[in-house]
């Protein structure tokens, strides 16, 4: 008798475990639901690999490496009032998937949102911070205090000298090269920011093939891949 | 909610006190600039960035620590070297600058280049011309060593070795190199009095050099350009390769004067071998208001020796950790 007893107690509270943990995912997904939006690089409208040649016309291109931070995402309602903001900084790495997609909380009410491509001069001038910031993800300047906020590294025959290389660390926190960029996405439900790398490198020349600390031809560049991104449902 | 409130409460107050107990300084010195609300000083923290700062394990052959370019002995500078040494007998492009009172510093590197403490030993550990380690290689090798995973462990409750925990160990350690038993500190405070000479110099150093080198951590923070010429082979030009800015052109962070005695030669490249070298240049054409006579330069000297702080120098808390690093 007592067996069956404790056989069915310990039925009763397997169901009821899972019971709990399914209320607890319940109403925290209703009291703080959350999104997906997704990062994508195109190269010729198809996603783009690393390593992997591309043409645009007579050239070719093979991305090396491409990472940014992603950072302060805020979303407004219709009178264009900051109503949430997610203050957690996210590393996109092309060469993480994972890193791809970012899971914001969100609001409801929200019309629009917008990112900053970056960080802000307090995040850089905070000391060591770990996780997505920790300067062992490679986007830390240790020679010159504070954080790559993007960084692209690609090879072309695009220049008619020996270097077919192409390295652009950007970043800066303080003035005159206030590199930080917010990139604003003028609906909600749109979820896919894509990074278009034709549009990006079309504008691209070989006057400085290198960027490695902050500088105007930086903001330059900076400026020119807010305008490269798209958006997508 | 009453109990939890006291219990925040009262871990706070045991907080504070441990904090005094590990870092204290005298009332007329100015607020300090580090936030420890970020990095909690501890003692097994401070023991732990005493011994990665006294380990050579750091750089990627295991030939040169911290310690190598920055001798407790030498108010934790390299004194007789114009500069630094790293790997493989490799020359670096700087003068290493003494270490201490680190806490009321916002910059760090001779040009201001490194914003915060945690960040400095980043660019040493990973220079190629000093200690030429990548982070990856540094996090493998701390891993694998017994000796650190205990010490991680004590000082963090788990066992996780990540470079956030590297970076602020070493910072608890350096945060702890405080110069003040100076005899000029004790005169401050009332403890010992200064020779005729010494008074001379001090009214000299108050008329002429403290500016540039306010009293009481002798330094004003900033960055100066003391019309030193360009060093033609290191072509350093200070400030200005950080900032771009032309009028930060061979400007350099203006040093303490604390220790003076231990840290020859003198300024960024080291060109100065003697106090009466560095005197001699700000007497110089260049310096319109300072021209020092023999006398003068002498007494101005006499009281900077009262900055030397042998105490510190000669800490067995700051020194080598022997029972763990040769254990």
């Amino acid at each position: 008798m007592s067996n069956k007893f404790e056989k069915f107690a310990a039925t009763c509270g397997f169901f009821f475990k899972y019971f709990i943990s399914f209320l607890f995912i319940f109403f925290t997904y209703n009291l703080f639901p959350q999104e997906n939006i997704e990062f994508q690089a195109t190269f010729n409208n198809e996603a783009t690999k690393l390593n992997k040649n591309y043409s645009i016309r007579k050239y070719h291109f093979n991305i090396k490496k491409l990472k940014f931070y992603v950072s302060n995402i805020s979303y407004y309602n219709r009178k264009n009032d900051e109503i949430f903001t997610d203050e957690k900084v996210y590393l996109v790495d092309l060469n993480n998937p994972k890193s791809l997609k970012i899971k914001s909380q969100i609001n409801k009410k929200s019309q629009l949102y917008s990112f900053d491509l970056g960080l802000d001069s307090v995040i850089n001038v905070s000391g060591s911070l770990g996780g997505a910031l920790d300067p062992i993800e490679g986007m830390y300047w240790a020679w010159q205090s504070g954080y790559i906020n993007f960084k692209i590294e690609w090879e072309s025959n695009m220049c008619s000298n020996d270097n077919n290389q192409f390295i652009f660390h950007l970043g800066g926190y303080k003035k005159p090269y206030y590199n930080k960029r917010t990139v604003l996405v003028k609906k909600r439900h749109i979820h896919r920011l894509i990074f278009n790398l034709n549009k990006f490198l079309k504008k691209i020349n070989c006057d400085r093939q290198m960027i490695m600390s902050p500088s105007l031809k930086g903001e330059n560049i900076s400026n020119l891949i807010v305008k490269s991104f798209e958006f997508k449902k | 909610m009453k109990v939890f409130l006291k219990l925040a409460l009262f871990y706070g107050i045991i907080n504070v006190f441990i904090e005094e107990s590990l870092f204290n300084y005298p009332e007329y010195f100015p607020k300090t600039k580090y936030d420890f609300s970020k990095n909690n000083l501890s003692k097994t923290k401070i023991e732990l960035g005493r011994m990665l700062f006294y380990d050579p394990i750091l750089s990627i052959d295991s030939t040169i620590s911290c310690e190598s370019c920055h001798s407790p002995y030498n108010a934790f500078s390299h004194t007789d070297h114009r500069l630094s040494h790293g790997i493989n007998d490799k020359i670096g492009k700087r003068n290493a600058p003494p270490l201490f009172n680190l806490a009321w510093k916002s910059s760090f590197m001779r040009d201001g280049a490194v914003n915060h403490l945690d960040m400095q030993s980043l660019v040493p550990i990973t220079d190629s011309l000093e200690m030429g380690n990548s982070l990856d290689n540094l996090l493998y090798k701390l891993k694998k060593n017994q000796k650190y995973i205990t010490m991680f462990y004590e000082a963090f409750g788990d066992s996780t070795i990540n470079l956030d925990r590297v970076l602020k160990s070493i910072s608890q350690f350096e945060l702890t190199l405080i110069s003040k038993n100076s005899k000029y500190d004790r005169f401050r405070l009332g403890e010992d009095h200064f020779s005729d000479q010494e008074i001379r110099g001090y009214e000299l150093f108050k008329k002429n050099c403290s500016n540039c080198h306010k009293e009481p951590m002798f330094t004003n923070y900033k960055f100066e350009n003391n019309f030193l010429d360009i060093n033609q082979v290191l072509l350093d030009s200070g400030r200005f390769s950080i900032t771009k800015n032309s009028d930060d052109f061979m400007s350099f962070e203006v040093p303490s004067l604390r220790n003076l005695s231990y840290t020859y030669p003198y300024m960024h490249d080291g060109r100065f071998s003697n106090l009466f070298e560095v005197l001699k240049h700000y007497s110089g054409p260049k310096f319109n208001s300072v021209s020092l006579t023999e006398k003068e330069t002498i007494d101005i000297i006499s009281f900077l020796l009262t900055l030397n702080d042998k105490e510190f120098i000669l800490n067995p808390e700051n020194k080598f950790p022997v029972n763990k690093l040769l254990k």
